[in-house]
């Protein structure tokens, strides 16, 4: 008894040799089989030879950008799963770097919006209930301490000082009076410059510029940064500045 | 490492663009839509691409192909037209492909277009067409059909005979339409 499947593997090439021998003694024999093997062998042939060719050359010059997509994603992927502390070490790394630098080299930098900002945390320094020139003096230049800066009481008059420490440093701010107004002497220490002013140009080391939206004019002394500050124009600024300044 | 993976992409680009035609080709025979079959065949290379680390190195076309056919059967094939397997049981049953015993007169079928042998296979039933397109069209052995259609060897061959004998009464419908076979011309 042959099994028609049998006719379908030997036209398809699946049989074993001694299998198709068998078989085709059996086909030639039979006239149904004959018929049913040619059949299968005509159907195989006209779906081989008429089915059609797509042309895919669009579809395949589409699908090529996704392929080079998916391999960057994975060069990306790879990259950072290798390296991912490797990553985070550095970027670690980085942020302390940073952070050392900025208190090392930037440290010094002492910029008018700091000194604004860290002026709001003095303190008023008591001052004695007395009109005595001498102990006004005293009291003076106990509250200004090393900060290298003159003060000359028949000249001016000081209203008030505040002293204190912003961001580390101790500073000094000294409210003063003299026959054009108000002015302001701040004293801030370890300081190695002063940023974002110009010079000022009939003033030598001094430098120009504003202070909390008023004009002030600024120089550096034995580590501090000194400001004048006040509503007045530059050059009687820098006449005080130079008047101030320890020879 | 990555000389490495660009060799990798560079050589599945060469393999897949050679089986691309196949696969394109079958993905619209099973879909029997150019839109369907492009998005078929597009995420199948990219799917294979995907696992291509994992492809044993035997034959990529009928690898490919699994991967089309198991995407087909998962997404596509609720939406796709065409019949289907009534049931198990016409799939276990002997159809002979050629009729009434007798042998076939091969120059009756070769006036029959591209065209309309595509649509007559368009008409054989989905399990029994994609058996017959993989067997015939791209000439796959019955154990690499099995692997591809996920079934058993003997489910394959019963497939493929019940296939050949639909699309070949389909071809002798479409020649007798169109004249290239006279009406009682095997009866």
């Amino acid at each position: 008894m042959i099994d028609r499947l049998d006719i379908h593997a030997w036209v398809d090439g699946e049989l074993g040799e001694s299998e198709q021998r068998a078989l085709s003694q059996a086909v030639q024999a039979d006239p149904a089989l004959r018929a049913e093997f040619h059949a299968i062998v005509l159907t195989k042939r006209i779906l081989k030879s008429k089915a059609e060719v797509p042309d895919c050359r669009e579809a395949w010059r589409r699908c090529r950008p996704r392929l080079r997509e998916i391999e960057r994603d994975r060069k990306i992927e790879h990259f950072v799963g290798r390296r991912s502390w490797a990553l985070c070490g550095a970027f670690a790394l980085a942020l302390v770097v940073g952070h050392v630098a900025n208190r090392t080299l930037g440290s010094g930098l002492i910029r008018p919006s700091d000194v604004a900002s860290m002026s709001s945390m003095l303190v008023p320094v008591p001052q004695p209930q007395t009109s005595e020139p001498e102990k006004l003096r005293q009291w003076a230049a106990s509250a200004i301490g090393d900060a290298p800066m003159n003060l000359q009481p028949g000249v001016c008059q000081v209203r008030g000082i505040f002293a204190g420490y912003g961001k580390d440093r101790r500073m000094i701010k000294l409210l003063l009076r003299d026959n054009l107004g108000d002015f302001t002497i701040i004293a801030v220490s370890g300081a190695s410059s002063i940023d974002k002013l110009r010079p000022l140009p009939s003033g030598g080391e001094l430098l120009s510029g504003t202070l909390d939206g008023k004009p002030c004019v600024a120089w550096m002394d034995s580590g501090y940064a000194l400001f004048v500050v006040g509503n007045r124009d530059y050059d009687s600024l820098a006449r005080i500045a130079a008047s101030t300044k320890v020879r | 490492m990555w000389l490495g993976r660009k060799s990798a992409r560079e050589r599945f680009e060469k393999e897949a663009e050679r089986v691309f035609p196949s696969v394109l080709g079958t993905a619209l025979r099973l879909t029997r839509s150019r839109e369907e079959a492009e998005d078929l065949a597009q995420e199948a290379i990219v799917r294979a691409f995907e696992a291509f680390d994992r492809f044993d190195g035997t034959n990529f076309k009928a690898w490919v192909l699994r991967i089309l056919t198991n995407l087909f059967i998962n997404k596509y094939r609720r939406r796709a037209r065409g019949p289907q397997i009534a049931s198990l049981e016409d799939e276990n049953v002997y159809e002979p492909v050629a009729e009434q015993d007798q042998e076939p007169d091969a120059q009756l079928f070769d006036g029959l277009l591209s065209q309309e042998v595509e649509e007559a296979l368009g008409k054989v039933p989905e399990d029994f067409r994609l058996a017959v397109i993989l067997s015939d069209i791209e000439g796959l052995s019955y154990q690499e059909i099995a692997e591809v259609t996920n079934v058993p060897v003997g489910t394959v061959r019963s497939r493929l005979a019940r296939g050949r004998a639909i699309l070949r009464r389909e071809l002798e419908h479409f020649a007798r339409r169109e004249g290239y076979l006279k009406q009682g011309a095997t009866e």
